[in-house]
């Protein structure tokens, strides 16, 4: 009887018709930034400051595109983004995983301590760590390199991806891993065959979210390196920011650009998530 | 170069502590280092930190070719986002300061980074004949106790921009020269059905309002400090300066409603929807061109209203040579070419932008590649900083700076009185000075 | 009724209960059988120092040196002068010079008010969507990509952007609001108007995360729990309250740690929308710091303040969590 209650052809309709609009509603405020973002890039700089204001360019042009990618440091600053945030979420993914299993699953006398000393190292104002960095990257010869930044990425990447999946993989049953060691795994066979599986959709996320803290990551780039060999993305748009005028123009195509990996990464971290609701829902 | 002194103590303590806990192999060694790659110069390859996307970036970008041509040595033009020039510098210069042979310095900076040792003092590298050629006390704007510290290639102040037709429809045949007539400008052609108003009048939080409001100071006959250089801002004339500020924007309405910062007043002004704004020598240039601008025929500048002078706080962009340097003497050679006549003569005339130097100014005036439009304008510039006084030369200016900017968003936002905003930045300034 | 105990409802519907998860700390903290215990509880701890240690010494190797710097440089003086005074050691003097300033209680009192609203808000909502996105309907799938479409834009360009809508005169929020007869205020003029700006800009910038790591929460939820309950006859906020609420309850404590840790240390969109402004009123601690470490050049304070800062978000956080895994642990 609840079964068909909640099922009832009117409720389901009048609850279709309030999911419909708050659903526009959101979607609006989720999208209107971006569209802007777009259709400024696509802006003759007369049109950017136009009152009344129009969202959409009346005369689409492709220059800032032009003038953007003719600056050939954006490739550069492309590729720098990449392998910084590619390596230090890598990375973080290899160290992160067996080490969230073991905090959540494998429980020792300062684990709960070392835990909480884990998140501590993400709470520190990047500003704060800018300078330090930089004294002992001189010293280590680590700066203006995509690499070198990758390692300062680690305590901004590895805490979050910690984080993240020790409280997904205490959540799961002890069944599932019971099962594992009565087939004879180890505790490392069981996370690589049993844990990291189904635990595909919380690895998804924490794999997104690691990569675009070190992909968006300003402060730190900004004081470890100095020339196009090393600086990212973040720092290059920060140049069209200048004292006197913002290029919303250049700043906005190279935002266009700077969207695609991301576009990449989440669709498939998505892929993971919903794969994830699929199997959540026929699990049973 | 080694390790400077006071980074090595802290570095020390904290080297040893990740020693002990980690095991000395992992910890870094605190070798006193001579290892900067990117700034050594050899003699050959300089490196200049420059403002990231400035105009002036791109000149020199450009330019670097003919000057190592003419003298061998080799340029690294690094750019570096504005708001984090201060920050990348200062952080150089506390680690030795060797990845920048010549630093790109905005006025502000100059005393701080002269008093803390950072830039190197150029008296006697500079000849007589260029010292004289340099516009009267646009040398003060780059000098500290009594030392050159840099030469500047731009020397500018806020002029006031107008649109002729405006003031013309409104029965005003001439810009205001006083802050009356100003106000007055701005209520005539003011129409808020069209959505258009008189001014804006800047109220955001930030460096630019700062220095809008020490020049409103300066029209009003004051300062931002006394004699004796110590802070001096509740006075009478910052007082003056508030209330024209709050007539316009709250009494009048002449000015839109909201805190407006630089990227918005130039915005709505090139949009053709405010009559007169004060905004710096390089709009001219925007301002005339159709691409950029709605009003590119429309448009002409004049010097600030007064109550009663004409003037506005005069500001250098230039550039130093770094203490920490190696090769100093190729870095002095193309801070003294970056600021040639002849380079500066064509920045002026490609930028439409005013320079430091009498003889380039003379060949600016005289080239053909200007219209008359250009001319008068250019002549408007170098009037309105010859009229004028600079910052005060101070390494706590940053601090008065973001004093002001508070103090003018409280009042602009109406949060506090002119009086009550005063007396804590008074307070501010006075610590900043202190401090 | 059985619903009200949703072990129960798992008992009825079968496999995967959610009660055995805490075995692991049974076992290791209080072996039942001595002997045998103890050499399970031993292999079981040495298992869980060998996968964790390559992560901490990692994260020690990287982050300790900065870390350690910047306590050590909090307990000297500092001079930023070429052949200035040599630092030495002041004691606790710099967090007294930090606390004595008026400026910093402002940033800390607005940094707290803007993180437990911030966090109600982003919660608040980032539960209604994920909860209205979690099954798999085409429109719902089309959906779940616009959600996160806030984490294609770099955040200081967001804010730029937002800052850009929210202006007067060009500025779409307005405009938007004209077109329905409202005349729109001056958003950033306003100190509470500011505010709010911040908080939306914000709130936009990190739902994403919300909704996601709420989406991925819930998929770990077996199905069959819900269908249980239905069957039991428990409505949809019965459901909620008691099924998938306390089932949600890690992904909300992961949510709720590094959010806090954010929030705390928000700074692009302050930076960049009011500077902190207008006068003091979206001064937060963030850009109380970035004006003393680089405006004043105090860094010697910036590193006390940074300190202070740390103990601030721990202690918070530390509280969170103590709060909500001991609840978690009673259940």
């Amino acid at each position: 009887m609840n079964r068909t209650q909640s099922r009832h052809p009117v409720r389901t309709l009048s609850r279709a018709t309030a999911f419909g609009v708050l659903a526009v509603v959101a979607a609006f405020l989720f999208v209107v930034p971006v569209v802007w973002v777009v259709a400024t890039s696509l802006k003759p700089d007369g049109e950017i400051f136009a009152i009344p204001p129009t969202l959409l360019p009346k005369e689409p042009t492709l220059a800032h595109f032009v003038s953007v990618l003719g600056d050939e440091s954006i490739l550069r600053f492309f590729r720098n983004s990449l392998v910084a945030a590619g390596l230090a979420t890598g990375v973080s993914l290899l160290l992160g995983v067996p080490a969230a299993f073991g905090f959540a699953r494998f429980r020792y006398r300062a684990s709960g301590l070392l835990l909480g000393a884990v998140l501590v190292t993400r709470m520190f104002p990047p500003v704060a760590l800018a300078l330090p960095f930089f004294l002992q990257f001189r010293q280590l010869g680590l700066l203006d390199s995509p690499v070198g930044l990758a390692v300062a990425y680690l305590p901004v990447v590895l805490p979050l991806v910690i984080w993240m999946l020790e409280g997904f993989f205490r959540e799961l049953p002890e069944e599932v891993l019971e099962a594992a060691r009565l087939d004879g795994m180890g505790s490392l066979g069981s996370l690589l065959r049993i844990v990291v599986p189904i635990s595909r959709p919380s690895i998804a996320v924490a794999t997104m979210f690691g990569f675009l803290a070190a992909w968006n990551e300003f402060v730190i780039a900004l004081s470890l390196t100095r020339t196009p060999a090393g600086q990212t993305m973040p720092v290059g748009i920060g140049g069209y920011i200048t004292q006197f005028q913002t290029l919303w123009g250049d700043m906005t195509a190279a935002s266009v650009l700077y969207l695609a990996p991301v576009l990449v990464i989440t669709a498939l971290a998505q892929r993971g998530i919903i794969s994830g609701l699929t199997a959540g829902a026929t699990k049973g | 170069m080694t390790m400077t002194r006071r980074a090595a103590r802290p570095l020390a303590l904290a080297t040893a502590l990740s020693a002990v806990l980690l095991g000395a192999a992992c910890a870094p060694s605190p070798t006193s280092s001579d290892d900067s790659s990117a700034g050594s110069g050899k003699g050959t390859t300089i490196t200049v930190g420059m403002e990231a996307g400035s105009p002036h970036e791109a000149f020199y970008k450009k330019a670097a070719a003919d000057f190592t041509e003419e003298t061998g040595i080799k340029v690294q033009i690094l750019g570096v986002p504005h708001d984090n020039m201060h920050q990348q510098f200062l952080s150089d210069a506390i680690a030795g300061g060797t990845a920048y042979d010549v630093l790109m310095v905005d006025q502000p900076w100059v005393s701080e980074f002269a008093a803390n040792g950072y830039l190197e003092p150029l008296d006697d590298r500079l000849s007589d004949e260029d010292r004289s050629d340099f516009v009267a006390g646009t040398l003060d704007t780059e000098s500290y106790d009594g030392k050159l510290y840099g030469l500047p290639f731009l020397v500018h102040n806020l002029v006031t921009y107008y649109r002729p037709s405006m003031l013309e429809a409104a029965g005003i045949d001439a810009p205001p020269t006083t802050w009356e007539q100003y106000r007055e400008a701005a209520r005539l052609t003011t129409d808020p059905g069209t959505g258009t108003y008189g001014t804006m009048i800047p109220g955001n939080r930030d460096g630019e309002v700062a220095t809008r409001f020490e020049s409103y100071v300066q029209q009003a006959g004051g300062d931002i400090v006394d004699a004796q250089g110590k802070p001096d801002i509740d006075t009478p004339q910052a007082r003056a300066a508030l209330q024209m500020m709050t007539e316009i924007q709250f009494d009048d309405g002449s000015s839109p409603a909201g805190l407006h910062d630089l990227s918005a007043i130039q915005g709505q002004f090139l949009e053709g929807k405010i009559a007169m704004v004060s905004v710096w020598p390089y709009l001219w240039a925007m301002a005339t061109d159709p691409e950029q601008s709605k009003i590119a025929d429309d448009v002409a500048v004049a010097l600030n209203p007064g109550n009663p002078d004409q003037v506005a706080t005069t500001f250098s962009w230039g550039l130093g040579v770094s203490a920490g340097s190696d090769a100093k003497d190729a870095a002095w050679t193309f801070v003294s070419w970056a600021t040639s006549t002849d380079v500066l003569t064509r920045k002026g005339i490609e930028q439409l932008s005013p320079v430091p130097r009498t003889s380039a100014m003379d060949a600016i005036a005289q080239s053909d590649e200007l219209s008359e439009a250009d001319r008068k304008a250019l002549a408007v510039f170098s009037d309105s900083v010859a009229r004028s006084t600079t910052m005060p030369m101070t390494p706590a200016y940053s601090a008065y700076q973001s004093a002001m900017s508070e103090a003018v968003s409280s009042v602009m936002s109406r949060q506090a009185t002119p009086d009550q905003a005063l007396a804590t930045a008074q307070k501010q300034m006075e610590q900043a000075d202190e401090g | 009724m059985r619903a009200d105990h949703p072990a129960g409802a798992v008992a009825a519907a079968g496999p995967a209960p959610v009660r055995g998860q805490r075995a692991p700390t049974v076992a290791g903290d209080r072996p039942h059988g001595r002997t045998r215990g103890r050499t399970i509880a031993g292999r079981r701890r040495l298992t869980g120092i060998m996968m964790t240690a390559p992560a901490l010494v990692a994260l020690a190797a990287t982050a300790l040196f900065p870390l350690l710097w910047t306590v050590s440089l909090s307990l000297q003086s500092f001079s930023v002068a070429v052949g200035g005074p040599e630092p030495g050691f002041v004691g606790l003097a710099n967090y007294g010079r930090v606390l004595a300033n008026p400026a910093f209680w402002t940033a800390l009192g607005q940094t707290l008010a803007y993180v437990v609203v911030t966090l109600v808000v982003e919660l608040a909502v980032g539960l209604a969507v994920a909860l209205a996105l979690a099954k798999e309907t085409a429109g719902r799938k089309a959906l779940r990509v616009v959600v996160a479409l806030p984490l294609m834009i770099a955040p200081v360009v967001a804010a730029m952007a937002w800052k850009f809508l929210f202006s007067p005169g060009y500025g779409l929020v307005n405009e938007g609001l004209a077109r329905l007869g409202i005349e729109g205020p001056a958003w950033l003029a306003d100190p509470w108007l500011a505010r709010a700006t911040i908080l939306v800009t914000n709130a936009w910038i990190a739902l994403p995360f919300v909704i996601l790591v709420l989406l991925a929460g819930l998929a770990n939820i077996p199905g069959e729990l819900n269908e249980a309950a239905r069957v039991d006859g428990a409505g949809h906020w019965r459901r909620l309250w008691h099924i998938t609420l306390p089932l949600l309850r890690p992904a909300i404590l992961i949510i709720l740690v590094i959010r806090l840790a954010d929030a705390f240390r928000v700074f692009d969109a302050v930076y960049v929308i009011t500077g902190g402004g207008p006068g003091d009123a979206t001064e937060v601690l963030s850009t109380f710091l970035y004006r003393q470490m680089f405006t004043s050049a105090d860094f010697a304070g910036g590193a006390a303040t940074s300190v202070l800062f740390v103990v601030v978000i721990a202690l918070t956080a530390g509280a969170v969590f103590a709060v909500l895994r001991q609840r978690e642990d009673r259940r």
